[in-house]
């Protein structure tokens, strides 16, 4: 197990569903200086930064089965992020009451946690430090819906 | 939430088991089940509230699927262009209750809720998702194959290829349970009644049945036959088992595992390894081999991708199994070579035994008194080199003639 998994915001639920063979990450990053994106809401700011697991009502089926639901979903660019949303909306029409309807920015730093590499369509989680709170590093930059 | 359309049903959702979740972002968004009858089922996610994200939910046939999956038609199309003329929507809380279940015509539904018409698949699957779920749902410890790589679709398979490949994985797991089960005898062998007790149970906790064969790449699931059942976090032998078979796998990737699991087993086993192994390679193939136990909170995993599978015969490549043997013969010599020591040789006694070779150095010295028309009895020092996955290479040198006297 990944020894800064007790430092984890949600370091207790992680370790539990890790215990019962959910899947976790197998390698992890320090993020230094690393531009992230992220999907928020513009008029309901205590829904932003929130893990699905933690959301209410969560978007779950079956169960807990994956560590990542504790985590916050980020893209690299704002490309990527543009071009998933796209892909979201065009399934999803009401996809923008679920992860957000903004564009929002950040640098993230050694302190907020620990981050997955980049898949090829430049996604990444990041699994946060207790202390982390990107309410307050975030910037929201415009809206995603047409 | 727009208002609620068609009728309120029952619908048995126990009946349905997670296959994989085909969209996901932070949650599924699009996930497939099927039902204990094989039918196949999308849950497709539609709208939030404060209190519940609804769904629609209908069942597809496979082909439908995988052409979406394929990317030849869009979610537009498997929602709407399938030949039952109806679907559910349900809605679900946060505690996974589900409420509100309704039958709706899909002529019926709300258009704003359907997605675009070029809604093309352009995600990949999650995978291992479901081992937890059928875990829990059978309570008992599932093992998965998922084969993966070339001719190999959502769900289905070639199955000129997938037919040589049940029986060597099903040859690795009689040869291994087989040891296993001497193994944990011997580990018993002081308690009588323990030994007794647990015969069985080592029987049907070393085979397994098939629960499913799945979509997702192709995936064979199956579960032990026997129906053990240990404490909550306490190891099974099934759990056991697994891990043998896991580690075998494994072993592929240095040559030092390699060399400890065929000191630990036998060569047999690692020659059906390899056969396995070559197998994956000459078909491009993959192959994953996932174990998940809800009961015991144990889960193993090990893929092999038809890239590495190359990998994994350079390594067995370097396994030499040698052996030297002394063999007993009566027969006549029918080659002599004096000057460099070579020797043909055969067996006088029906048996078809020949043998060609070199004399020792002193019997080298002797040779001349040879004669071939006389019977002799010979000793053979016979040296059997084996790589695994080459032939046999068989040295041998006499080290003793005699002149027969009894003939």
């Amino acid at each position: 197990m990944n020894d800064f998994i007790e430092k984890l915001k949600y370091g207790e639920e992680i370790a539990s569903l890790i215990s019962t063979g959910a899947c976790h990450p197998t390698q992890f990053y320090e993020p230094v200086n690393k531009e992230a994106y992220r999907f928020v809401f513009r008029n309901e700011l205590d829904k932003n930064h929130i893990p699905v697991y933690k959301q209410n009502p969560s978007r779950i089926l079956n169960g807990k089965s994956n560590t990542s639901g504790y985590a916050l979903s980020c893209f690299c660019s704002k490309e990527c992020a543009e071009k998933k949303y796209s892909e979201l909306l065009s399934l999803y029409p009401f996809i923008f009451k679920s992860i957000g309807d903004h564009l929002s920015t950040g640098i993230l730093e050694n302190g907020d946690g620990r981050i997955t590499s980049d898949t090829p369509s430049g996604h990444f989680d990041l699994y946060e430090f207790v202390d982390c709170d990107l309410n307050k590093k975030f910037e929201i930059l415009y809206s995603l819906v047409g | 939430m727009k208002s609620d359309l068609g009728i309120l049903v029952d619908f048995d959702f126990s009946h349905l088991t997670k296959v994989t979740d085909l969209i996901y972002f932070d949650g599924p968004l699009l996930s497939h089940y099927i039902d204990n009858s094989g039918e196949n089922y999308i849950f497709y996610w539609i709208d939030v509230n404060s209190t519940f994200n609804r769904w629609l939910f209908f069942r597809v046939d496979l082909n439908l699927l995988q052409d979406f999956v394929n990317k030849k038609i869009p979610l537009y199309d498997l929602i709407l262009n399938r030949s039952e003329l109806f679907l559910y929507s349900v809605d679900i809380d946060t505690d996974d209750q589900y409420s509100n279940i309704r039958l709706v015509l899909t002529k019926d539904l709300d258009t704003s809720y359907l997605p675009s018409q070029k809604s093309f698949y352009e995600f990949k699957p999650q995978s291992n998702l479901s081992l937890l779920a059928l875990s829990r749902k059978y309570n008992s410890g599932i093992m998965e194959f998922r084969i993966t790589g070339d001719s190999v679709n959502y769900g289905s398979i070639a199955l000129s290829k997938l037919a040589p490949l049940i029986p060597k994985i099903e040859d690795i797991r009689k040869d291994l349970a087989n040891k296993y089960i001497k193994n944990r005898r011997r580990f018993l062998a002081g308690d009588k009644n323990a030994q007794k007790d647990n015969s069985k149970t080592l029987a049907l906790d070393t085979q397994f049945e098939l629960v499913y064969s799945l979509a997702g790449s192709f995936r064979l699931v199956l579960r032990p036959i026997g129906t053990q059942t240990t404490l909550i976090g306490e190891k099974s032998f099934s759990d056991e088992f697994a891990e043998e078979i896991i580690k075998l796998f494994n072993s592929g990737f240095s040559k030092e595992s390699i060399s400890e699991f065929s000191d630990k087993y036998n060569k047999n086993l690692i020659k059906k390894y390899n056969d396995l192994i070559q197998y994956l390679n000459t078909s491009k193939l993959g192959l994953d081999v996932g174990w998940c136990n809800n009961n015991s909170q144990i889960n193993y995993a090990q893929k092999i991708s038809s890239k590495q599978t190359h990998e994994i015969l350079e390594n067995l490549m370097y396994l030499n199994y040698d052996d030297i043997e002394e063999l007993k013969y009566r027969g006549k010599f029918y080659s002599i070579n004096t000057h460099t020591g070579a020797y043909c040789f055969e067996s006088t006694e029906g048996d078809d035994f020949r043998s060609s070779g070199f004399f020792d150095e002193m019997r080298k010295q002797m040779a001349l008194c040879i004669s071939f028309n006389k019977i002799y009895d010979v000793v053979i020092s016979r040296k059997t080199t084996e790589k695994v996955g080459a032939k046999e290479k068989i040295k041998d040198v006499l080290i003793s003639f005699i002149e027969a006297v009894d003939v």
